[in-house]
């Protein structure tokens, strides 16, 4: 059985310094109006906190320690009181964590979308986008855990070709200090018996003979002669041998793709601008999009073209992070080697300085955070390791000086080849295991991304019906058919849509961003309704920011209607979607956050069904007669914006213009044209009514008129609003208290309950 | 509207890895052990954990 919330207190919370109560009794839905940084999203934070024992966005920003207003007075324990219609409810505190039970259902169902995910999710590309989905679709760990793995195996893959460069420079030493041009055991054993002979010592009968150190001391002891010489002769041999490479041309690569990454942005940028000409300007044909005439074909073409860049910036971002790490991987594997010959050196007696500073940290950063890496910072770097090493390898050469042809020398030779020859055999055994480490790396990655994508792809498939459904409910007749989410890749995730009777992949080459915005909502809502077994409850949070009027209108609708059984908890800023959905769900609860200060935390009011025109009246309550006409206008256009659509009321066209920027006497004539053609004897009615708001408007309502000396007087604003009231009540079901059009179109209607119908009746 | 699935949408990293590690063959024990202990700890020096989980197994195997 599913669970909605009846109440909910929130103390010392957030915002929040005293208390915050919301009354829900019954499961009510929920409703809150607030400008930006009134303190309305604490609703949504205290019931994420509540369910979790933590607020994501705070933990990402490592602001965990914003939880308890700083505003409150220290006795007041720092709650929330979530009661529910079934028993997840509770009481949280600080020092306690969400209860297993309620934690469990939370991380297995959905309740929470804000507005910020939805954007993440709809900008990022392909790659990225995988893991906005996850988030969205709760498996952030699991794909943590992926991500993880993915940059383990990186890291072993780098190190492997470390150990093998190592090995082969292992190699190149001892073919420089003897006469083997192919280094393997039998050659260094057969060099190593030669040596022997010349010197008239034993030879050994192994290669790990030849490589044992005991061995070694002991012909040299019964020869007289100690490992010293030659074992600095090897510590020579190997820095000699190492490379200090100062071509940083691998980071142009790198730089030129962090430069270009403004140039990805700015061609998405055109491509939308581009796309946007096209609709407006071209000719034949029709965009399904919106109805106006395009040159269907150009437009393919061009945003085909613009994305095409777009993408190949995209993939591209893998590839340039993995090579800028193995330059960086390489340097460090020289910065190691110095390191190994600087201990070496201090094991003889050899006091070498200490090594420059390491360029790498700050490089890595670079990479982390996308940005160019200055050549001369490596550069740099590499000089001073080539003036640290010029003097040190002088110093090894002082304490054992290349000795002259005889015993001694090759005594000394002997010594050389078995300690490179071991040296080579340690980084042989070492390149072998790290080898076999990427390789069970290699092979976990790839069975877990596939799982996981597996996973995923089951998740989508079910969904995907309800998907397209609720985008279908969103965008009516736009054309757009079978969208869907499809996986691409082992870490790629992207949404597909017909265009043209063809497959395109992603939207975003045929969808506007209020389109893409509203396909993550889609999403968001599909997973809730597919999946959801004990969350009766959703929580919206500002999730309109990109929706342009008709869509935020098509989405209070979907919302009032297509989710009465779930209690929906909705916040936003936004006036024209509070009005919308005020209007098309008039039973729910209500709430305006009218601002925020730190003492207090947010004020807060109940509004009742006209919310424009209780502020209006309240304003008016202070004597502020401009705020108060200034509401009271707001309200009877958004009045006969609403009418006006839903009677498709012909108005004239206007270039450039939309319609929610109509005069309201445009759309009073507008509601008049409409009511003439299917409700004429209900518009006779109404004209006298409909002629002094008509009135109103050039007096009472025009407050920029009346700016100056001359305000229209209380009562004069008084009878105003109440004229907008009498208005809407003449189409208003008191029962339901939506409009009697609600359900039906512009010639039969009726309102959500059925008590009222459209026409009226005479 | 709710279906009514039975089968949750979310799924935790243990079950993917588990799965993951089910249909992979001759994994050596203690590296399966490693990383499914993992999942139980904070992810902070997660990547360097697990390359030294991979090391381990490696040596172990060249052993």
């Amino acid at each position: 059985m599913t669970e909605r919330i009846e109440r909910l207190e929130i103390r010392a919370f957030r915002g929040v310094s005293d208390a915050l109560v919301i009354d829900l009794a019954g499961g009510r839905s929920l409703l809150v109006f607030g400008d930006n940084a009134t303190g309305k999203s604490t609703i949504a934070d205290a019931i994420e906190w509540f369910l979790t024992g933590r607020i994501e966005y705070l933990t990402k920003e490592n602001r965990s320690s914003g939880l308890r207003s700083a505003a409150s007075d220290p006795g007041e324990e720092t709650s929330v009181m979530v009661q529910t219609t079934g028993e997840l409810g509770g009481r949280m505190t600080l020092d306690a964590g969400p209860r297993p039970e309620v934690a469990d259902v939370a991380a297995r169902e959905y309740c929470l979308l804000r507005g910020r995910d939805l954007t993440d999710f709809v900008e990022k590309t392909k790659g990225e986008k995988w893991g906005a989905l996850a988030r969205i679709l709760g498996l952030e760990p699991a794909e943590a855990f992926r991500k993880d793995l993915y940059s383990a195996r990186r890291g072993l893959r780098g190190t492997h070709r470390n150990a093998q460069e190592e090995l082969r420079k292992r190699a190149e030493a001892i073919e420089r200090r003897s006469e083997i041009t192919n280094v393997n055991e039998t050659s260094i054993l057969d060099a190593a018996v030669a040596l022997c002979q010349q010197a008239g010592i034993d030879s050994p009968h192994s290669f790990a003979e030849a490589t044992d150190e005991a061995w070694l001391d002991e012909q040299l002891a019964g020869a007289g002669a100690t490992q010293r010489h030659g074992a600095l002769r090897a510590l020579h041999a190997e820095m000699t041998a190492i490379e200090l490479n100062r071509d940083v041309s691998a980071l142009d690569g790198w730089n030129e793709f962090v430069e270009t990454a403004d140039v990805e942005t700015k061609s998405r940028l055109a491509m939308l601008n581009n796309a946007q000409e096209l609709v407006r300007e071209q000719v034949p044909d029709e965009c399904p999009l919106c109805g106006q005439s395009i040159d269907a074909e150009s437009l393919r073409a061009r945003i085909e073209r613009a994305l095409e860049e777009m993408h190949e910036a995209a993939r591209t971002l893998d590839g340039a992070v993995e090579d800028v790490s193995d330059f960086l991987t390489q340097i460090e594997g020289v910065i190691n080697r110095l390191e190994g010959t600087r201990a070496r050196g201090a094991e003889f007696g050899l006091c070498f300085e200490e090594l420059p500073a390491s360029p790498l940290p700050s490089a890595r950063k670079h990479v982390d955070d996308l940005e160019a890496i200055d050549p001369a910072l490596i550069d740099d770097h590499a000089q001073r390791l080539k003036s640290w090493l010029e003097p040190a390898v002088e110093l090894v050469d002082q304490a054992a000086p290349q000795l002259p042809e005889g015993r001694e020398s090759t005594l000394s030779n002997l010594t050389e080849l078995t300690v490179l020859a071991r040296q080579w055999n340690e980084r042989r055994h070492e390149a072998a295991a790290i080898g076999t480490a990427k390789e069970l790396a290699e092979r976990i990655y790839h069975a877990y991304a596939a799982e996981q994508e597996q996973h995923m792809t089951a998740v989508l498939h079910t969904i995907s019906q309800r998907v397209a459904d609720l985008y279908a409910s969103l965008h009516p007749g736009e054309g757009l058919d079978d969208v869907s989410i499809e996986t691409m890749g082992e870490k790629g995730v992207e949404l597909a849509v017909d265009f043209y009777g063809e497959r395109r992949r992603p939207p975003q080459q045929v969808l506007s961003e209020s389109h893409m915005n509203s396909l993550g909502l889609a999403v968001f809502l599909a997973m809730h309704d597919t999946y959801n077994e004990r969350l009766g409850f959703l929580v919206l949070d500002d999730v309109v920011n990109s929706f342009d009027i008709e869509h935020r209108g098509a989405l209070a609708h979907l919302l009032a209607t297509e989710y009465e059984n779930t209690q929906l908890i909705v916040l936003t800023h936004d006036p024209q979607f509070y009005t919308r959905l005020s209007r098309q769900a008039p039973e729910w609860k209500r709430e305006e956050f009218l601002g925020w200060d730190y003492e207090h935390g947010p004020r807060t009011r109940s509004v009742g069904d006209e919310p424009l025109l209780d502020r209006a009246r309240m304003l008016l309550d202070d004597d502020d007669k401009t705020g108060a006409g200034q509401r009271a206008r707001r309200a009877l256009e958004e009045l006969l914006l609403d009418a006006c659509e839903c009677l498709e009321a012909p108005l004239p066209f206007r270039r450039g213009t939309s319609n929610d920027r109509r005069e309201a006497t445009e759309l009073l004539n507008g509601l008049r044209r409409a009511l003439k053609a299917n409700a004429n004897q209900f518009r006779v009615r109404i004209e006298p009514l409909l002629k002094e708001i008509e009135g109103d408007l050039q007096a009472a309502l025009n407050v920029e008129a009346h700016a100056g000396s001359g305000h229209s007087s209380r009562n004069e604003i008084d009878a105003a609003i109440e004229r907008i009231r009498s208005l809407r009540s003449h189409w208003t079901c008191p029962d339901c208290e939506t409009a009697i059009w609600f359900v039906g179109n512009p010639n039969a209607g009726r309102c959500k309950c059925g008590a009222h119908r459209f026409p009226p009746v005479e | 509207m709710n279906s009514g699935s039975a089968s949750p949408a979310r799924v935790d990293a243990e079950q993917i890895l588990g799965k993951a590690l089910g249909g992979l063959q001759g994994m050596p024990d203690g590296l399966v052990d490693a990383l499914l202990a993992e999942l139980g700890k904070p992810d902070t020096n997660r990547i360097q954990r697990l390359e030294d989980a991979f090391k381990g197994a490696a040596d172990d195997r060249t052993d």
